[in-house]
C-alpha cells in the first residue's frame, strides 16, 4: 500500500520522549492560518519553489513496508526512550496506510499527532497500534475554529470524547499557542472546562508559535494569512486551572 | 561557575595581559651548535632557552610558569602530536629521571652514542630544575612563598598532592615546549591524577569543589600560551586530554575526576585543554550527560570515540591489546599508543583528486565504469611516497617517554617500541559523491556524454550550469544510500591497501590509514598546491571546499543525522586506525533546555550503536558567525571547531571561517 510522505525528521526531540524520527504524512483537511507546513495541506505532490536553491518535489510516495522497515531502522538508533513519531499535515487522512506502517513497528515507542479531524473508528484502530496521541485540538468554539482552522469543532470534540472512552493509548493535548487565537480567554476557559470532563488525558503541552510560518507561504506561491501576520506566541494567565498539568513546550 | 579571581585571569588571559613582557626567542640561528652531536645540540639550544627565560610571578596565582620567550622556530622534525609519560613524571620526579639518567650513564662505554644520549639528558633535566630553582626564588622575592615551596617541591621531586600534581605537570609541559615540542597532548588526566585527588579528598586535604578550583585555574593556565604555540592558526596548539574508556585490563576507567575535569571545563569554557572523551555501549548516563552537557557551551568539544571500534583496529594494526586499551590521542584526533614514537599526521592523500583524476582517464578513454574503480587505486599510490625522515633528538622528552633512559636511546633514534606514521584520506565525500554522479548520469541514464562532461570539469563548468545541476542531482555520501556508501567504502578500502602496499621503512614503521583531513580541505582546494583539486564531477566548481574529516560534501543536506551516523557506520575501521572524526554541527535547539540536552545524549549512544569511530558535534548558529565576520570586535570570545581543535572565531584566517560557515546544521 502506498502512502505521501512530504518530510522526514531525523533526531527530533520536539515530538514526544527522547529521541525520534519524525514522518510527515501529506494532505490536510484544515487551513489553521498560523500553519508552518503549508506544503503538507496539499494531498498531492507539489513542487516547492525555494529562494536561492531552485526547486524542490515535495511529497514523495512511500510503500508502507518499506517505510515501515527504513523507520524500524532508525529507530534502532533511537534508544528505547526514543521512536517514531507520525506527524503532518494529518496522518489520519491515511489511516490505512499509516496502521499498515505501524504494523512494522511493533516494540517501537510511537506517537501519532493528529487534529482530530478524520474518521473516529480509524482513530480507534490507530490509538490501539500506538504508545501515545498528541490530541491538537485547538480552539474549543465551534465558529472560532471554523473561522481560525477552517473546520468546525463537531467531530473533533466527538473524537476527543470517543478516545477518552474508549481508547487505550496515552494522550495528551497539544496546542499550538498563536496569540490572538488560541490564548483567547474564552477558548482558555473552555479549554479548562473540557479539561474537566476527560478523564484519561494526561496533560496539556503548548507549542510556541513558528515566526519562520511566513517564509515558507511564498515557496508554495500562496500568501501568507494576514490575521496572521505577526504569529506570536501567546500567553497563559495565572487562572488558567485545567484538571491536568499543562506547559509550555520549548 | 569561576571565582572572581578566577574570572579575572580568564579575563586577562583573553587580553593577552600574561604575554605582555614576551621577549625574543632564541632559536637555532642565534647558538653556535658547531661540532655537536645531535644530542648535545639539542641540550644546548635547551639549556641556553631556560637561562634566557625570566621568571615572573603574578600574585595570588596558585601555580607557576608564564613563558618570556616569543613563538621559537621550529624544526620540521621536531618531536609533536604526542603526550609524555606524565604518570613517570608524578611518580618519580625529576630527580627519579636523573638517578636513573646517571646509572644508565656510569655503565654506558664513553663516547658511545648511549652515554651522548644520556648526557645529554642530564644537562637538560638539570637546566628544567634550575629553572625551577629561580622561580622558587622569584616568587620568594614577591611574597609568594606557598609558591616558592611548591616550585622546591615540584617537578624535582614525585607529586605527594593534586595541587603539586598539577605544577609538575605544567612547569614540565611548558618545559618540553621550550625544548621544541609542539601540539603536545595532556594524556589521560583522569587517570594519573585521580590517586592524588582521591588521596587528597579522603585525608580532608581538599573537598571536591577546592579540587574544581585548583583545577580550573590549571586550565585557565593552559590558555596563556596560546599565541607562543599555535601552529598552522591560533588555537592550533595541542592541548588535548582524554578522559574515561577502560583501564589496560578492560575495566572501566570512569571515576569521578572524569567527571569533575568534564564540569570544569564547561565553566572555564576556553579553547584548552581540548577535551575527549571515550565511550562504549556501557558508559555511565551521568558521564554521556556531562559530555553533552560540555558540548553545549559550543566548545567543539569534547571529541568522543568510540573503544568498540578504536580498541580493535589499533590491535588489528599490530599494537599489544594492553597499550591499545590505554590509547589516547594526539592534537587533534590521531589515536596514540604508549611506548613508542609515532607521527600520526605525516601525509595526507586527496581522495577526491584520485577519483577524479581516474573519472577524467575513463571520460577521455571511454572506459567502462568498472575500469575508473579500478583506476581509483594506482592514483592513490601516486600520491604517496614511504616516509624516510632524518629526525631530531629530544633528549628531555625521551626521559619521560616510556623506557628511552633505561635502554640509554632516545625516541627518535629508536627509543620506543614503534615508529608508525599516519596518513590522513580526505575529500572522501567529494570522491564518492564524484563517483556517483557520474555512474548515474553518463553510464545508467547516458544522458550525459563522456565528452561533454569532460568539457564541463576541464572548463570548470562555465557555460554549463544545467550540466551541474544536473550532476548535483544525484546520490549522496550521509544519505546511507546504497550507491554512494559502496564507493564510500571503495576509496577508503584502496586507500588503506595502498598504504598497506609501502610495507616498512628504516625505522620498522608502517602507516596507519585515516579519515581525517586535518587542514588539507583548505590547502588542496585552494590555491597552489601539489594535490590541488580542481572542479569535480559531482557538480562541485574549482576553489569551493571538500568537507573537514568525514562529513557530507559542502552544500549537501543529508537526510539527517542517523542517516549519516549509519553512513559512517558501514566503513571498515579495523583499517583505519588513525581516526578522523565525522564532523557534524548541531542547532542550538539540542542543548536549550535541560531536556533538550538530555535528549541529545541519545545522538551519543546512536554513534556508538552505529559502530563509528570517532564524532565531533559542534554547535553551529550561522547567523552569529557571519555577524562576527563583520563584527569580530563583538565576538571576540566566539569558540568554533576548526578541524581537530577549537580557535577563537575571530583569529582565524577568513578560509578558515568560510569553510566553517558553510557547513550544514542539523536541527532538532
Amino acid at each position: 500500500m502506498k502512502g505521501l510522505v512530504f518530510d522526514i525528521s531525523e533526531g527530533t526531540i520536539h515530538d514526544g520522549p527522547g529521541l525520534r524520527t519524525t514522518v510527515f504524512l501529506k494532505g490536510c483537511p484544515l487551513r489553521c492560518k498560523w500553519c508552518h507546513s503549508p506544503e503538507g495541506q496539499g494531498r498531492t505532490p507539489e513542487i516547492l519553489h525555494l529562494p536561492g536553491a531552485g526547486e524542490r518535489l515535495c511529497g514523495v510516495e512511500w510503500d508502507a513496508d518499506a517505510l515501515g522497515e527504513h523507520l524500524a531502522e532508525l529507530a534502532a538508533l533511537c534508544g528505547e526512550a526514543g521512536g517514531v513519531t507520525f506527524s503532518g499535515g494529518e496522518p489520519m487522512l491515511q489511516p490505512e496506510f499509516l496502521l499498515e506502517v505501524l504494523t512494522r513497528l511493533t516494540g517501537v515507542h510511537t506517537v501519532v499527532e493528529t487534529s482530530g479531524f478524520c474518521d473516529g473508528d480509524a482513530l480507534l484502530r490507530v490509538d490501539a497500534m500506538v504508545s501515545r496521541i498528541h490530541y491538537g485540538l485547538k480552539i474549543v468554539d465551534d465558529a472560532a475554529a471554523e473561522f481560525w482552522t477552517g473546520r468546525g469543532t463537531r467531530l473533533i470534540l466527538e473524537n476527543l470524547r470517543k478516545l477518552d472512552a474508549e481508547g487505550r493509548a496515552e494522550y495528551n493535548l497539544r496546542l499550538p499557542l498563536i496569540a490572538g487565537a488560541v490564548d483567547t480567554p474564552e477558548n482558555l476557559r473552555a479549554l479548562e472546562a473540557l479539561s474537566h470532563t476527560l478523564r484519561r488525558c494526561r496533560r496539556i503541552d503548548f507549542l510556541p508559535a513558528n515566526p519562520l510560518a511566513p517564509a515558507k507561504y511564498a515557496a508554495c506561491g500562496r500568501e501568507f494569512s494576514p490575521e496572521c501576520r505577526d504569529c506570536v506566541t501567546g500567553h497563559i494567565p495565572s487562572w488558567f486551572r485545567p484538571a491536568v498539568p499543562w506547559s509550555i513546550l520549548d | 561557575m569561576l571565582s572572581d579571581r578566577l574570572q579575572k585571569m580568564r579575563e586577562n588571559t583573553r587580553e593577552r595581559f600574561y604575554n605582555r613582557g614576551r621577549i625574543a626567542p632564541l632559536d637555532e640561528a642565534d647558538v653556535d651548535l658547531t661540532g655537536m652531536s645531535p644530542c648535545q645540540a639539542a641540550a644546548e639550544l635547551f639549556v641556553r632557552r631556560c637561562r634566557r627565560e625570566v621568571p615572573t610571578v603574578f600574585p595570588g596565582e596558585k601555580f607557576c610558569f608564564t613563558r618570556s620567550q616569543g613563538k621559537i622556530k621550529y624544526p620540521k622534525t621536531r618531536i609533536e602530536n604526542l603526550s609524555a609519560d606524565w604518570e613517570l613524571l608524578l611518580e618519580q620526579g625529576v630527580a627519579g629521571r636523573l638517578a636513573v639518567a646517571r646509572e644508565k650513564l656510569a655503565a654506558a662505554p664513553p663516547g658511545s652514542e648511549t652515554a651522548d644520549f644520556l648526557a645529554a639528558s642530564i644537562r637538560m633535566l638539570e637546566a628544567a630544575l634550575e629553572l625551577a630553582e629561580r622561580y622558587a626564588a622569584a616568587a620568594e622575592a614577591a611574597g609568594e612563598p606557598a609558591v616558592a615551596d611548591l616550585l622546591r617541591r615540584v617537578p624535582r621531586h614525585p607529586a605527594r598532592t593534586f595541587h603539586e600534581a598539577l605544577q609538575s605537570l605544567f612547569f614540565m609541559f611548558s618545559m618540553f615546549h621550550l625544548s621544541g615540542v609542539t601540539l603536545q597532548g595532556w594524556g589521560r588526566m583522569d587517570q594519573y591524577l585521580e590517586p592524588f585527588y582521591r588521596r587528597d579528598l579522603a585525608s580532608g586535604r581538599l573537598t571536591r569543589s577546592e579540587a574544581g578550583e585548583l583545577l580550573a585555574e590549571f586550565f585557565i593556565f593552559a590558555n596563556r600560551e596560546n599565541d607562543a604555540y599555535g601552529m598552522i592558526q591560533q588555537g592550533d596548539d595541542g592541548e588535548s586530554l582524554m578522559l574515561g574508556g577502560c583501564r589496560r585490563d578492560g575495566s572501566s576507567a570512569v571515576n569521578d575526576l572524569t567527571l569533575l575535569i568534564l564540569e570544569t571545563s564547561c565553566d572555564v569554557s576556553m579553547i584548552n585543554p581540548k577535551i575527549n572523551l571515550r565511550v562504549d555501549s556501557h558508559t555511565p548516563e551521568e558521564i554521556l550527560r556531562a559530555g553533552i552537557r560540555l558540548t553545549g557551551r559550543g566548545l567543539g568539544f569534547p571529541q568522543y570515540c568510540n573503544d568498540e571500534v578504536v580498541i580493535p583496529a589499533l590491535i588489528d594494526f599490530g599494537y599489544p591489546l594492553e597499550d591499545a586499551r590505554d590509547y589516547t590521542v594526539a592534537a587533534c584526533w590521531e589515536f596514540v599508543v604508549g611506548n613508542g614514537r609515532d607521527i600520526p599526521n605525516n601525509m595526507a592523500v586527496n581522495l577526491a583528486l584520485a577519483a577524479d583524476r581516474a573519472i577524467r582517464w575513463g571520460l577521455r578513454e571511454h572506459a567502462a565504469f568498472d575500469e575508473i574503480l579500478s583506476r581509483v587505486a594506482p592514483e592513490i599510490r601516486g600520491q604517496i611516497k614511504m616516509p624516510e625522515p632524518t629526525l631530531l633528538p629530544n633528549p628531555l622528552f625521551s626521559a619521560f617517554s616510556g623506557e628511552c633512559l633505561e635502554r640509554g636511546r632516545d625516541l627518535h633514534f629508536g627509543g620506543g617500541d614503534h615508529l608508525h606514521f599516519g596518513c590522513h584520506g580526505c575529500g572522501s565525500s567529494t570522491a564518492a559523491d564524484s563517483l556517483a554522479a557520474v555512474k548515474k548520469w553518463v553510464y545508467d541514464k547516458k544522458e550525459v556524454s563522456p565528452e561533454e562532461l569532460l568539457r564541463a570539469l576541464e572548463g570548470d563548468y562555465r557555460d554549463a550550469e544545467p550540466l551541474r545541476r544536473k550532476l548535483q542531482d544525484s546520490p549522496k555520501t550521509g544519505n546511507h544510500d546504497p550507491e554512494t556508501d559502496r564507493y564510500l567504502k571503495f576509496v577508503f578500502d584502496a586507500f588503506a591497501g595502498e598504504l598497506k602496499k609501502l610495507g616498512r621503512n628504516k625505522f620498522g614503521g608502517r602507516i596507519r590509514p585515516g579519515t581525517g583531513s586535518a587542514q588539507f580541505y583548505v590547502k588542496m582546494t585552494q590555491g597552489e598546491y601539489r594535490l590541488h583539486l580542481g572542479s569535480t564531477a559531482d557538480g562541485r566548481r574549482d576553489g569551493e571546499f571538500i568537507s573537514s574529516s568525514l562529513a557530507p560534501a559542502p552544500g549537501v543536506r543529508a537526510n539527517g543525522i542517523f542517516s549519516i551516523l549509519k553512513t559512517y557506520g558501514t566503513l571498515d575501521y579495523n583499517k583505519l586506525c588513525n581516526g578522523g572524526p565525522i564532523t557534524l554541527e548541531f542547532s542550538p535547539a539540542y542543548f536549550r533546555t535541560p531536556e533538550a540536552t538530555e535528549k541529545t545524549v541519545g545522538v551519543l549512544r546512536a554513534f556508538v550503536a552505529s559502530g563509528c569511530q570517532q564524532i565531533q558535534m559542534n554547535v553551529l548558529d550561522r547567523e552569529t558567525l557571519l555577524d562576527a565576520q563583520a563584527h569580530p570586535e563583538r565576538h571576540r570570545d566566539l569558540i568554533v571547531r576548526v578541524w581537530g581543535w577549537s580557535g577563537y572565531f575571530v583569529e582565524l584566517d577568513k578560509a578558515y571561517q568560510d569553510q566553517i560557515i558553510g557547513r550544514t546544521a542539523y536541527g532538532g
